[in-house]
């Protein structure tokens, strides 16, 4: 029945609400299909899903079967390529990767052959992919290929990605004693400031002693940002770099960056002399608990019984890191009897004495 | 024209701002259901060409510390830490932060985990409540609980990151539980772009689920018809809301139950908001990421705010309708105050595609929506009854309104199943079909209730979480 309206302002008068009814039936009717549409195009792709699975599942028990016959002399690397159709060939350099990881020796080669035709493809996706493409062409390349692909490693050192850089990074220190590569991933060291430290000094110090020359080098390099020089101190630490000490001290004396002198004081407790002794000293008077507390891990390894008179001064300290750090120094030492007083004297520090003296620390 | 015309004039002049404000809102859906649609399928093909778990673990990764607020979380606590302790990520701390429990939550953490008084430097100081004592566990080098006085979520989130020593921190709920990989997953976003400040993740519904070792091992569709709806509208928001719009770079909220921040940019830009940084809000997880936006334009810092579809945190959900009803009073209430307190960026071209486009978007769709919603369906109710709209024209907006809610429904079911396929029944798949249909009856309608009532609890400045009853995880039976 149509509808009167009963004053003349209203605004729904007739016509005007049979357009609006209009407009609603039509966009009811629109979204009606729409609705159908997102139905059948959640249960079809249910479907496609399990079956694309499937042939996944099979293809790669194909693979497995004939890799094994090519590793084994049966089959020529030829024949089994011939087995994987264009769409598939990054499924297959995926399972290539997967294998190459397990394998060494004569076997990795085979399938670094085997691979060798489908790596240009991947070797143009290592610079116009998606980050996860580039990071994962740059990853394939390096197991697959590292000597051949080398020039493509070192450009990835530069990608916008810190992700890809870092992949890039990796394979190129894989390397032992690759000092022109090291050189190379050092310059872009200072764009990996989100990994933690320790995986990148291990990753420096994995390359080995003829590192060292360039670790040492960017260590002194002003230049760069205090975390790198931070870094370069524990890579160095971690290599036992003897020849390190001296410029540890000079960055001791001439820095004031919390994590720059902790890691360079870590340096010098390993590789240090008592010679060195003057400026650990000074820096246990540091108005930075952190700082104070690595000066007293140092001046444990290095330090003898003239710095007692600074251990003790360290167990009243507010911190009880650097409280920690002297009473683990009076250890080092061997003052035992200064630890056992405290003990016996009721001291607020006397249960970390008693732990340290335990072993527990 | 009498008083009582004027009357009539103003309520179709509201019932048609009501059909406008209707189609603008499923206007900005369908949209962002398409742009999620299209990231989605390049980004599945991207997953599927590469295993970025391996990825990340042979690229290494920041270190990260997970700071999960707990307060009354007895029921949970254990399971959830459990479950933060076994993740798969190489170097990450688990920081419970205990926001001064009435219950055993202190007591259970330090019996089951071997809890002992430990120091610890602070690395921040950011204004919190008196911390009474920090714990380490003895059997956990990683895991530490730090108790403080009661001071709310945001304050317990502050006092954890003062204690956070890596570059990145997780906020979460203690409840929730982490997938296995969901590190590794949420850090990516991070190290494929150093300009990256917070990346948010997919929250999932684990009613229903079976949970063993604090790990989800098996999926289904819960049996509480509220939970239920729950997942079609985690799904919803999440799948086709978020996506959408960090499609545009738009990410205006990370949930508080799972997101990853750059430490340094968050103590910069003063922390969760306290009333001891700048004022108490109970969305304090979307007030951090509408100020980092602030914080990061206003200073011109080069910045990304990000979603990540495949990170998830698994989360139990209400399962009546009178903790449900608080939940959504809350996040209203969360919703407003936040607006209020940063209405400046309201259509302020100084914040960019932020201010335009996501600001008002939530400001006048997702805030005023229930207002416009509820008091839309009783003019159009007083409309009918008096004679002045016919019956027809209400029934077919009606029929609209439904019709778009199913298709908005089985478009992010659509994307689902384009995407993760974390419910693998066909039986679920048709549960979440029939949910599609079911919840315009009476649920959206309570629904919009209860964001009115949240509304009116924002302008009475009514504060405080509201009690919410925890039964605890699905623990799978041993076989």
């Amino acid at each position: 029945m149509a509808f009167q309206p009963t004053n003349p302002l209203f605004l729904f008068s007739p016509p005007v609400e049979d357009r609006v009814l209009l407009v609603l039936i039509l966009t009811t009717g629109i979204f009606f299909i729409l609705a159908l549409f997102f139905a059948l195009f959640t249960i079809i792709l249910r479907i496609s899903n399990i079956r694309q699975q499937k042939r996944w599942e099979n293809l790669e028990k194909k693979w497995d079967e004939m890799i094994l016959e090519v590793l084994d002399g049966d089959k020529e690397p030829e024949e089994m390529r011939q087995w994987v159709q264009k769409q598939e060939r990054y499924y297959f350099i995926d399972f290539l990767v997967r294998y190459a990881q397990r394998l060494i020796g004569e076997e990795r080669k085979i399938i670094a052959d085997l691979a060798d035709p489908f790596l240009p493809g991947i070797a143009r996706r290592a610079h116009r992919g998606d980050i996860e493409q580039r990071a994962r062409a740059v990853r394939t390349l390096s197991i697959l290929n590292h000597r051949k692909y080398r020039p493509i490693l070192v450009n990835a050192l530069e990608d916008p990605s810190p992700l890809v850089s870092m992949i890039a990074a990796q394979s190129l220190l894989r390397e032992k004693n690759e000092v022109p590569m090291i050189d190379a991933v050092l310059k872009n060291f200072y764009r990996y400031e989100h990994w933690s430290m320790g995986f990148l000094s291990s990753m420096l110090s994995n390359v080995g002693i003829s590192a060292t020359p360039s670790l040492r080098k960017v260590y002194m390099d002003c230049q760069q940002p205090n975390y790198v020089r931070a870094v370069m101190a524990e890579a160095l630490r971690e290599l036992n770099d003897f020849y390190s000490a001296d410029l540890a001290v000079e960055i001791l004396r001439g820095e004031t960056d919390r994590d720059l002198l902790s890691s360079s004081l870590r340096l010098l407790a390993q590789v240090g002399q008592p010679r060195h002794l003057g400026v650990v000293r000074q820096l246990c008077d540091s108005a930075d608990e952190v700082v104070r507390a690595n000066a007293l891990h140092a001046l444990g390894s290095l330090g003898d019984r003239d710095d007692l008179s600074r251990f003790c001064a360290g167990l009243d300290d507010a911190s009880p890191w650097v409280a920690q750090r002297a009473v683990l120094g009076l250890k080092q030492i061997g003052a035992l009897h200064i630890l056992q007083d405290l003990i016996a004297a009721d001291h607020p520090r006397s249960d970390l004495a008693k732990q340290v003296l335990a072993g527990d620390l | 024209m009498t008083v009582i015309g004027y009357f009539w004039l103003a309520v179709q002049l509201f019932n048609y701002y009501v059909l406008f404000y209707f189609f603008a809102l499923n206007a900005v859906y369908l949209l962002t259901c398409l742009l999620a649609y299209r990231y989605l399928r390049r980004y599945m093909r991207q997953l599927k060409s590469v295993d970025v778990e391996e990825l990340i673990a042979s690229a290494g990764a920041p270190p990260i510390t997970l700071v999960a607020p707990a307060y009354n979380e007895e029921a949970t606590c254990v399971e959830a830490t459990r479950s933060l302790l076994t993740l798969r990520y190489p170097e990450y701390e688990v920081m419970v932060v205990n926001d001064g429990s009435k219950d055993n939550t202190l007591k259970k953490l330090i019996e089951t985990f071997d809890m002992a008084l430990a120091s610890r430097s602070p690395t921040s100081s950011l204004p919190t409540a008196k911390i009474r004592g920090i714990y380490h566990s003895r059997r956990h080098h990683n895991l530490w609980v730090i108790d403080k006085e009661n001071g709310g979520k945001a304050d317990t989130l502050n006092a954890g990151i003062n204690f956070c020593r890596t570059p990145l921190f997780c906020g979460m709920d203690a409840d929730s539980l982490l997938e296995r990989d969901a590190l590794i997953r949420i850090v990516r976003p991070f190290l494929e772009d150093a300009r990256t400040v917070a990346a948010g993740g997919i929250i999932r519904i684990v009613n229903g689920c079976t949970v063993h070792a604090g790990m989800v091992t098996e999926v289904r569709m819960p049996d509480n018809y509220l939970a239920r709806i729950q997942v079609l509208e985690y799904l919803r928001a999440y799948l086709a809301g978020r996506m959408g719009w960090d499609v545009i770079n738009a990410t205006l909220v990370i949930s508080g139950a799972f997101g990853l921040f750059r430490r340094s940019t968050v103590v910069d830009a003063g922390g969760y908001a306290t009333s001891r940084t700048s004022f108490s809000t109970v969305g304090e997880d979307m007030e951090l990421v509408v100020k980092l936006h602030r914080h990061c334009r206003e200073r011109k810092i080069p910045y990304r705010v990000t979603f990540v579809p495949d990170p998830v945190a698994w989360t139990e959900c209400p399962e009546t309708l009178r903790v449900l009803g608080r939940q959504r009073d809350r996040w209203q209430r969360g919703l407003i105050e936040v607006m209020v307190y940063h209405i400046k960026m309201l259509f302020n071209p100084r914040y960019g595609v932020i201010g335009l486009l996501a600001f008002p978007y939530f400001f006048f769709l997702e805030m005023l929506g229930p207002f416009v919603e509820f008091f839309g369906l009783i003019s159009f109710a007083g409309s009918v009854v008096s004679g002045h709209v016919s019956a027809a024209y209400i029934a077919a907006l009606m029929m609209v309104s439904f019709v778009m809610g199913i298709a908005l429904s089985l478009a992010a079911v659509g994307l689902e199943e384009l995407s993760f396929r974390r419910y693998p029944r066909v039986s679920d798949l048709f549960r979440l079909f029939l949910l599609c249909f079911s919840e315009s009856f009476g649920y959206r309608q309570i629904h919009s209730y209860w964001r009115v009532r949240g509304s009116f609890s924002a302008l009475r400045r009514k504060k405080g979480w509201g009690k919410m009853d925890r039964k605890g995880f699905q623990i799978a039976k041993k076989p």
